[in-house]
C-alpha cells in the first residue's frame, strides 16, 4: 500500500472541474481507440505513455512506452467500440488525476467474416468480445508548461488494466 | 482543483487578420488561431473519392453524363497517364465535348482550362453540381477564387448575397436569399479544389495522386442567415478546416449544428468555432444560461481550443495523429497478426498483500448486497461513486442465446429502467445536465445514491472463476478491479459487472478504521452490463478466429430426417457426445458414430483420428455447409 496515504480533498470539486474531467475523459477515449485501431498503432499508442506507466493486459503485465509496443507488436488488427464510459476526478490530487473507466465491444483480426468455411453460426469465436479497461490519468511534471491558451496540463496514462469479459 | 487558465501569450493570429482585415470579425483581441505547420496531415486517410459530381454539359439531364474533374483549377495541372484515378471511365459518350489528349486521356475544355472528364452517374443526393449551367458554375467559381487568401488559407464567405458577382449574376444563394443545401454544398465544393500557392501532392501513389489536400483552414460564413441545413455539405466537402465562423446567421438549436459536430465525426479538425449572433446561443446567455451553452458546445466539439473568442480549459495528450502521410509518422508494420502473443491469464495482482484484496472484497460486496447503508463508513467525505449501465447485448451472449436460455429463465425479466433511472453516468450517452449530480461525492450521498439501485445477491461463495480480480498500486492509491456477475432482484435475473476501486489506507483515527476497515474507497466506479458467461477470462489461449473444432454441439433440431433417425437409434446418453463430434467435425451422424465407435467414445481420440483422415473422408460424410 502506498506510505503516504493522499491528504484529503481539502477543494471541494466544482461543476467546472467534472465538466473538464468529462472532457479529458471524452477526448482521452477517442485518441486512445483510435491509435489503438489503426495502422500506425506502433508508433502512436506508446507516446500516451511514460517510463513509470503500468500496464495490464488480460493478467499479463508490461511497463512504460517499451512495454506498449511489445504488448501491441504482435497483436491482431482490432475494431474498439465505446459504450460505456465513465471518469472521476481522483480526491486529494491536484491537478486531479482521472480514472477513466471503458466498456464496449472489440473486434479482432477479420471477426466473423474471417472465420473459417464450416464455422457454425453458433461458434461465438471471431465474434465481437466485451472488454472493460480502466486508464489512471496523471499529470506529466515533466512536461514542458502548457503553450497553448486554455490547456491546463499534459496528462498520460500511469495505469491501464484491460480484461475480456464477455 | 483546476487553476484556470492563461491564455498563452503571442497566440499568432494570421488567420484572424485576415478575417479582420476582410472585415468578417469583430474587432476584439482573441480570434481564430493560427494552425500548427506543416499541415496536411490525415489526407490519404481522409482520402475521398474526389469524383467531381455531376455536371451536364448540355443540361439535358440525359442519363449518360459528362462529368468534369475539378480536382484542380489551377493551368498547370498535369495528370500522368500511370496515374490513372480507378474510378475514371474513359469516355467516348456520343455528344460529349471531349478532346482527345495526346495521353489518350480524354479532357473537357472549360474557361480555357482542360479538365480529364469523368463518366459516372453517382447517387442522386451527391449531385452537387448537377443542373447548374457552365456560365453559373464559372460566377460561382470567380467568387470562391475572388474571396480565397492562399496566404492565409483564409475563406471569407461574408455576406454573399451583397457580393457584387452574386449581384451582377444573380445568382441564388444560401440562407436569407432563399437558397437551399445545394447551393451551399457547390459553394463548398468549389472551395475544396482551392489550392495554396504550392501544390503538394501525396506521395502515396497507391492513392490517387491528383487528390490535392485540402487547403482552406478558415472559412467565415457570417451574416448569410444560414440555417443548419446549409451546412449540411460542409464537411463532405472542406473536411478538414481549423477556424470556422458562423457569426450573426440563424442557426437556432443545437440540431442546426449536427453537420459539423465533431461528436459525429465531423469537422474533426476544427479549433476555434464562433457562434455568436445565432439564436442558439444568444437565447442561452440572454436568460442567463451561458454557462450551458458552452457546456453543449463543447460537448459536440470536442476538438475546440477556442470558442467564441474565449479559450476553451482542457487537459492535452500527446495526442496520436493517426495519419500515415504525416511528415513526422514513422513508418511502422501494421497490425497484421492472425493470433493472439498472449493466453487470457489468471488475476494479477502486485505490490500488495493479496489478503488486503481479499478482505476488502470478501466484505465490501456482501455488505453492498444486505447493509448498504453501513457502507458510508468505507468511503471519506471526497469520495466518489457513480455507475453506468452498458445496454449493449454483447455479441457472443447473444449467438450463446443467454437471453433466452432455458437454464436462464429470469433473464427476460430483467430491466434497464432502474438503473437509467436512478442515474446512469455513462457518459458517453448523458447529457450533460446530469454529469455533476450522477457523480456522488462523500458517503452519505453515496448511500443515498445506493439505496436507489436494485438489490444484488454477488454470490462470492459460489463458483470463484464467476469472478476476476486485478490489483496493482498507482500514484493515487491501490486500484483494485473485479468483473464478475450478480443477481438482481426482483427479476433474479443475472447480470455482468465490472467494478474499479481506488483505495487508500484506511488513516488510524478514522471512521473507517473505528469499523474495522483496513482501507477507505476514494473512487468507486461500476459498470453494469448485460449478462455474459465468465469463460470471457477463463485462462488459457485467446483465439482471433474460429475453427472448427470449436463449434458448439449441433442442433439435434437442424438436422436432415435421416440423420435424426440414425441418431433415435443411439442411446440417449450418448447422443451429446455425437452432437458434439458432429459440432466440432462437421461429420453427419452417421460417420461420427463410426469415428466413436473406433475410438471407445472418447471425444478427443475420436476428433484426433477424425483430423488424420479427413482429406480421404468422401463429401457425403459431412454435414451440408449450413447446418449448425
Amino acid at each position: 500500500m502506498s506510505a503516504n496515504p493522499p491528504a484529503p480533498a481539502t477543494v471541494p470539486l466544482t461543476t467546472a472541474d467534472i465538466e473538464i474531467a468529462t472532457r479529458a475523459a471524452d477526448a482521452f477515449t477517442r485518441i486512445y481507440y483510435a491509435a489503438y485501431d489503426s495502422t500506425s498503432r506502433l508508433s502512436e499508442l506508446p507516446k500516451l505513455y511514460r517510463p513509470s506507466s503500468a500496464l495490464v493486459w488480460n493478467g499479463t503485465p508490461f511497463q512504460g512506452p517499451e512495454g506498449v509496443v511489445s504488448m501491441v507488436q504482435s497483436m491482431p488488427p482490432t475494431k474498439h467500440e465505446i459504450q460505456s464510459f465513465d471518469c472521476h476526478p481522483i480526491p486529494g490530487t491536484s491537478p486531479p488525476s482521472l480514472l477513466v473507466i471503458v466498456s464496449g465491444s472489440v473486434t479482432h483480426g477479420l471477426g466473423a467474416a474471417g472465420n473459417p468455411s464450416g464455422t457454425s453460426s453458433k461458434n461465438k469465436e471471431g465474434h465481437p468480445r466485451v472488454f472493460s479497461q480502466t486508464f489512471m490519468l496523471v499529470p506529466d511534471s515533466e512536461a514542458p508548461p502548457p503553450s497553448k491558451a486554455g490547456e491546463l496540463a499534459k496528462y498520460f496514462v500511469s495505469a491501464d488494466a484491460l480484461r475480456f469479459v464477455g | 482543483m483546476f487553476s484556470s487558465p492563461t491564455p498563452a501569450p503571442g497566440a499568432r493570429t494570421i488567420a484572424a487578420s485576415a478575417l479582420r482585415g476582410a472585415g468578417l470579425t469583430a474587432d476584439r483581441d482573441t480570434t481564430m488561431r493560427d494552425v500548427e505547420r506543416p499541415t496536411g496531415r490525415k489526407a490519404a486517410s481522409k482520402h475521398r473519392s474526389h469524383r467531381v459530381r455531376v455536371y451536364d454539359l448540355n443540361g439535358t439531364g440525359s442519363s449518360s453524363r459528362m462529368v468534369i474533374d475539378l480536382s484542380s483549377l489551377s493551368l498547370d495541372y498535369l495528370k500522368p497517364t500511370a496515374y490513372e484515378p480507378h474510378d475514371v471511365a474513359r469516355s467516348s459518350l456520343p455528344g460529349s465535348q471531349t478532346v482527345q489528349h495526346p495521353t489518350s486521356f480524354p479532357y473537357v475544355e472549360l474557361q480555357g482550362y482542360r479538365f480529364p472528364a469523368l463518366v459516372e452517374t453517382p447517387p442522386a443526393s451527391s449531385r452537387i453540381l448537377a443542373g447548374k449551367s457552365t456560365r453559373t458554375l464559372e460566377h460561382w467559381t470567380e467568387f470562391v477564387k475572388k474571396r480565397y487568401d492562399p496566404q492565409t488559407k483564409c475563406l471569407n464567405l461574408d455576406s454573399i448575397q451583397d457580393d457584387e458577382i452574386i449581384r451582377k449574376h444573380g445568382l441564388q444563394t444560401p440562407g436569407k436569399a432563399g437558397g437551399t443545401a445545394r447551393e451551399a454544398g457547390v459553394i463548398f465544393k468549389l472551395a475544396s479544389k482551392l489550392k495554396p500557392p504550392v501544390c503538394l501532392i501525396s506521395l502515396h501513389v497507391s492513392f490517387d495522386p491528383t487528390i490535392v489536400f485540402y487547403k482552406v483552414e478558415t472559412v467565415s460564413l457570417a451574416n448569410n442567415g444560414l440555417i443548419g441545413q446549409h451546412l449540411t455539405y460542409l464537411d463532405k466537402y472542406l473536411p478538414r478546416i481549423v477556424n470556422l465562423s458562423l457569426q450573426n446567421n440563424n442557426l437556432r438549436g443545437w440540431k442546426d449544428l449536427e453537420f459539423i459536430s465533431g461528436r459525429r465525426g465531423k469537422l474533426l479538425k476544427l479549433r476555434e468555432l464562433v457562434l455568436m449572433g445565432n439564436p442558439v446561443r444568444e437565447n442561452e446567455y440572454q436568460t442567463g444560461n451561458g454557462d450551458r451553452f458552452k457546456r453543449e458546445a463543447l460537448r459536440r466539439f470536442l476538438t475546440l481550443e477556442l470558442l467564441d473568442q474565449e479559450p476553451v480549459t482542457k487537459i492535452a495528450f500527446d495526442v496520436a495523429q493517426v495519419d500515415p502521410t504525416a511528415p513526422t509518422a514513422v513508418a511502422v508494420p501494421a497490425p497484421s497478426a492472425t493470433t493472439f502473443p498472449f493466453k487470457m491469464g489468471p488475476s494479477f495482482i502486485d505490490g500488495v498483500d493479496p489478503a488486503v484484496v481479499s478482505n476488502f472484497l470478501s466484505r465490501f460486496l456482501p455488505m453492498f448486497d444486505t447493509q448498504r447503508p453501513q457502507l458510508a463508513d468505507a468511503y471519506t467525505p471526497a469520495s466518489t461513486f457513480s455507475f453506468s449501465a452498458n445496454t449493449t447485448i454483447p455479441s457472443r451472449a447473444r449467438i450463446e442465446g443467454l437471453h433466452h436460455h432455458p437454464q436462464l429463465p429470469n433473464q427476460p425479466k430483467l430491466s434497464w429502467k432502474p438503473w437509467i433511472d436512478g442515474g446512469s453516468r455513462n457518459l458517453q450517452r448523458l447529457s450533460n445536465d446530469k454529469i455533476a449530480s450522477a457523480l456522488h461525492v462523500g458517503g452519505p450521498d453515496i448511500i443515498q445514491a445506493f439505496v436507489n439501485l436494485p438489490v444484488t445477491k454477488h454470490d462470492l461463495l459460489g463458483a470463484p472463476e464467476n469472478f476476476s480480480v486485478d490489483a496493482f498500486l498507482t500514484g493515487p492509491g491501490l486500484l483494485v478491479i473485479v468483473h464478475g456477475q450478480f443477481i438482481e432482484a426482483p427479476s433474479q435475473g443475472i447480470r455482468s459487472f465490472d467494478r474499479t476501486f481506488i483505495l487508500a489506507p484506511a488513516p488510524e483515527d478514522s471512521r473507517a478504521r473505528a469499523n474495522g476497515w483496513d482501507v477507505v474507497i476514494l473512487s468507486d466506479q461500476w459498470t453494469i452490463r448485460g449478462f455474459s458467461k465468465p469463460d470471457a477470462w477463463k485462462t488459457g489461449p485467446l483465439l482471433v478466429q474460429a475453427t472448427i473444432d470449436t463449434n458448439p454441439p449441433v442442433n439435434p433440431r437442424h438436422l436432415p430426417a435421416d440423420q435424426m433417425a440414425l441418431l433415435n437409434t443411439v442411446p440417449e446418453a450418448q447422443r451429446p457426445a455425437v452432437l458434439e463430434l458432429c459440432g466440432r467435425s462437421r461429420l453427419n451422424v452417421k460417420y461420427a458414430l463410426d469415428c466413436l465407435n473406433g475410438n471407445a467414445w472418447d471425444i478427443e481420440r475420436a476428433l484426433a483420428n477424425f483430423n488424420e483422415v479427413k482429406a480421404t473422408l468422401p463429401p457425403d460424410a459431412f454435414l451440408r455447409p449450413m447446418a449448425s
